[in-house]
């Protein structure tokens, strides 16, 4: 991915260009303009007099539009100035170009304006699997319009192009004629709207979004409430001001609204590839920012238990009361040739689902989801101990049922090889992940409380607590590694441990899964040297058969993995430990201006000074920009006890002070306060 | 032998409380085509509380698709999300309550094995 690309979004609505504001996308290349996981242009090229043009510079003004500015002549040392070229874009349900021409010159001129427009329909699984498309593409010009569609069968997505001002339509684009005087200027304003054509010819409305062309200022008013909304921080770092910032604006553009939420909100996993609704990352994104934006929280919680599993359905990896991993709405889902209407594999998303119930319920106090989500929370408690324990030794462990389309690693390091002994072997299926344990274990207790204050079960309370203790006593015994001192990553088919060294221990302390007596190694491992880079914590530990500081979940450092790594410090009372991760992880947010990417390398931090970027790294992406506000929650030791907010800060010596106001909560709002620690001499 | 689509209406019948029901009121129509003519049924929530009838009334939502069609979704051979995004099925109104419906379907393995898997505690009937 070239760093001159510019992508504007709003929901899953997006454009990737150039600088110049083109789109020249191959099949398997991820530009053009996609909606519903669909791309709708593939093609958008714009000259004049034949000519492509050159970018002087590009206005990135918001998340939703963007300026190009652009003068004719391209690969030559002088440009001819005498025309300016404005390119005003933004992105709604579908996008508009306000295309401006300003003469400079002393006379008149005459002049060919065109834009290429075409598409190949791709969807967003055959752009990333290079899967030749089964329909046929058409193009028509009609009342002034250009419809660009595609069919197989009954399936069939169109994309209409017009503009305001008078223009010639042919199949492969529009052309302007236009004269103009000196200093005059031309504009005209371009619409392009996906539609996806269902029952009977009728455009399908999947989601409710007010007006389709709701105004750059409408936008803007949208995102600085948003802002407003949420806490303000004040910080002896201007870093980390603008890391925060940059969090919530990204979280803004990252905000997802399903078909059924009457508008709500929640987050997506990340731009471009993940702009949609997935079980782990939207859970583990409104963990992150309960402290900040509740909302998100309430909205996951509602769209993934109305989605639940209800049955046992082994293309989708459905069972009763799992949780959704991904949903998808491009052409293959359409032919049942990929699961994802919804897809089920995942292991984590159900535990973690009430997990986030009973947190979302101790900052808010709203009692009434606790009590909508009742049958939701029970049917996924359920799911753990009746389909998640694929080997019958009491641990949630994974193996896809859908063996042709259906994920392999259902945790989430979820590459091929991200799961290994000590000696890289890789195991065979299922596998039982340790931090799965940790995740079962922590929502049965939350469970347990919600059961007893709310459901009116306390029968149910006492055996989830008692199952709970049973599951602590036997994962301390059958996961611990005792000559090395660690857990083990994973237990195997065989019920044998894989032995790597991994950051997934953190998680344990997280779940509060780790026995008192085993914590003081634990955390001696993951800020010892074969974890800690200095920035943060590797996902797997040098000396490991498969470590690699760049690969993917095997030595590279994740800034949103590092967060629960920190709050599991905390809840164990590794106070500086904690402050040390989060100081680490917003030292290297400030060398990506303070949008921290998905991963990045786990090198010394010693040796390179600065954070590697993982090659082909996501970004924005939702957990990575969750992690600063998870880190901000941990410095400051937020907790809610009862009806209050319990503070207590212990903010690493590289942050002078830490002032987070008006957070919301079931205590209205409030404020906290940290300053650093005092150095310590010497 | 009765289809699939009968079964998840007949079980609606003798189902009168549906606990995963309980957040949703309204009603939803179902048009099932078979060539010129269509059935219709008529479902009504109120707090989990549900009754079938074959009334042609107005309701909150409407489901429309050929009666082979739901009954291939019925048993999982089929999606909703799939069949809306193929354009073979219509859905209007309050979509919320489609969503829900889905998870009602008997699915591959019909519905004697969903009741055997009812939620926790407080069971599904």
């Amino acid at each position: 991915m070239s760093d001159d690309q510019v992508r504007i979004l709003s929901g899953n609505t997006f454009i990737i260009s150039d600088g110049r504001g083109d789109i020249e996308a191959s099949l398997t290349d991820p530009t053009g303009f996609f909606s519903y996981d669909t791309r709708f242009l593939s093609t958008w090229v714009l000259t004049v007099d034949g000519e492509r043009l050159n970018p002087l510079s590009v206005d990135d003004l918001q998340y939703y539009e963007s300026r190009f500015f652009l003068v004719p002549g391209t690969g030559t040392v002088y440009v001819d100035a005498k025309l300016s070229v404005i390119r005003h874009r933004w992105v709604s349900l579908g996008f508009w170009e306000n295309l401006a021409v300003i003469n400079h010159d002393e006379c008149p001129v005459d002049l060919t304006i065109r834009l290429e427009a075409a598409c190949d329909f791709a969807g967003i699984f055959e752009v990333k699997d290079a899967i030749p498309k089964k329909g046929v593409c058409h193009a028509k010009v009609e009342d002034q319009r250009l419809t660009l569609s595609y069919e197989r069968e009954t399936y069939r997505r169109e994309t209409v192009i017009s503009a305001s001002a008078p223009a010639q339509l042919d199949e492969r684009g529009l052309t302007f004629t236009v004269h103009l005087e000196p200093d005059q200027e031309w504009a005209t304003e371009l619409q392009v709207v996906p539609k996806l054509i269902a029952f009977r010819g009728r455009a399908l409305q999947l989601r409710e979004d007010g007006d389709p062309k709701s105004s750059a200022a409408e936008r803007r008013e949208n995102v600085e409430a948003w802002l407003r909304d949420a806490p303000q921080l004040e910080c002896g770092s201007m870093d980390v001001i603008r890391t925060y910032r940059r969090s919530l604006v990204d979280l803004a553009a990252l905000r997802f609204t399903p078909l059924t939420s009457s508008g709500r909100s929640l987050p997506a996993a990340g731009l471009p590839w993940f702009m949609t609704m997935f079980g782990r990352d939207s859970i583990l994104t409104s963990l992150q920012t309960l402290p900040f934006t509740p909302e998100l929280a309430a909205t996951t919680l509602k769209e993934l238990g109305s989605r639940q599993g209800s049955r046992v359905d082994d293309f989708r990896d459905e069972d009763p009361g799992r949780i959704l991993h991904e949903i998808r709405y491009s052409e293959t889902i359409a032919f049942n040739e990929r699961p994802h209407s919804p897809y089920f594999g995942t292991a984590d998303a159900t535990p973690l689902f009430v997990v986030l119930l009973d947190e979302y319920e101790r900052w808010t106090g709203d009692a009434d989801l606790v009590r909508d989500l009742e049958f939701e929370a029970r049917a996924a408690l359920r799911w753990i101990d009746e389909y998640a324990d694929l080997m019958g030794n009491g641990y949630i462990s994974y193996q896809r049922r859908n063996e042709e389309t259906g994920l392999e690693n259902q945790c989430w390091k979820d590459s091929w090889d991200s799961i290994s002994y000590h000696d890289g072997r890789i195991p065979g299926f299922p596998r039982a992940t340790c931090e799965l344990q940790g995740y079962a274990y922590d929502a049965k207790l939350r469970g347990a409380r919600l059961a007893r204050k709310f459901w009116g079960d306390p029968t149910l309370a006492d055996k989830l607590e008692r199952d709970a203790a049973d599951l602590k006593r036997r994962f301390n015994s059958d996961f611990w590694v005792a000559d090395g001192e660690y857990f083990a990553l994973a237990l195997d088919a065989d019920g044998r441990q894989v032995d790597a060294l991994s950051s997934n221990i953190g998680h344990l302390l997280w779940s509060g899964i780790v026995d008192e007596e085993k914590a003081d190694a634990v955390v001696a491992h993951l800020l010892g040297p074969r974890l800690f880079s200095g920035w943060g914590v590797r996902t797997l530990a040098q000396g490991e058969g498969r470590y690699n500081p760049i690969g993917y979940h095997v030595g590279t450092v994740w800034p949103f993995d590092c967060s629960f790594i920190a709050w599991g410090l905390r809840r164990y009372g590794y106070r500086d430990e904690a402050a040390r991760i989060a100081a680490g992880i917003l030292d290297a947010a400030t060398f990506f201006e303070g949008r921290l990417p998905e991963a990045f390398g786990g090198y010394e931090r010693e040796r390179t000074k600065y954070p590697v970027q993982y090659p082909t790294a996501c970004s924005p992406q939702a957990w990575s920009t969750g992690a600063p506000l998870l880190l901000i929650r941990t410095m400051l030791g937020l907790e809610p006890k009862d009806e209050s907010l319990a503070v207590a800060p212990t903010v690493p010596a590289t942050i002078p002070y830490l002032a987070l106001l008006d957070i919301p909560g079931r205590w209205g709002r409030t404020d906290a306060y940290g300053r650093a620690r005092t150095p310590q001499a010497g | 032998m009765t289809s699939p689509t009968e079964e998840f209406f007949d079980d609606l019948v003798q189902r009168t409380h549906i606990p995963l029901l309980k957040r949703a009121n309204g009603t939803i129509r179902f048009d099932l085509m078979q060539g010129a003519c269509s059935e219709h049924w008529l479902l009504s929530i109120s707090d989990g509380d549900v009754s079938v009838s074959r009334d042609m009334t107005e309701a909150d939502c409407y489901l429309r698709a050929d009666r082979e069609l739901f009954d291939r979704i019925a048993v999982g051979d089929d999606y909703v999300l799939s069949a809306l995004l193929r354009g073979v099925l219509a859905a209007d109104g309050d979509l919320e309550l489609v969503v829900l419906i889905e998870r009602l379907l008997p699915g591959p393995q019909g519905l004697g094995q969903r009741r055997a898997t009812a939620g926790i505690g407080g069971s599904d009937e």
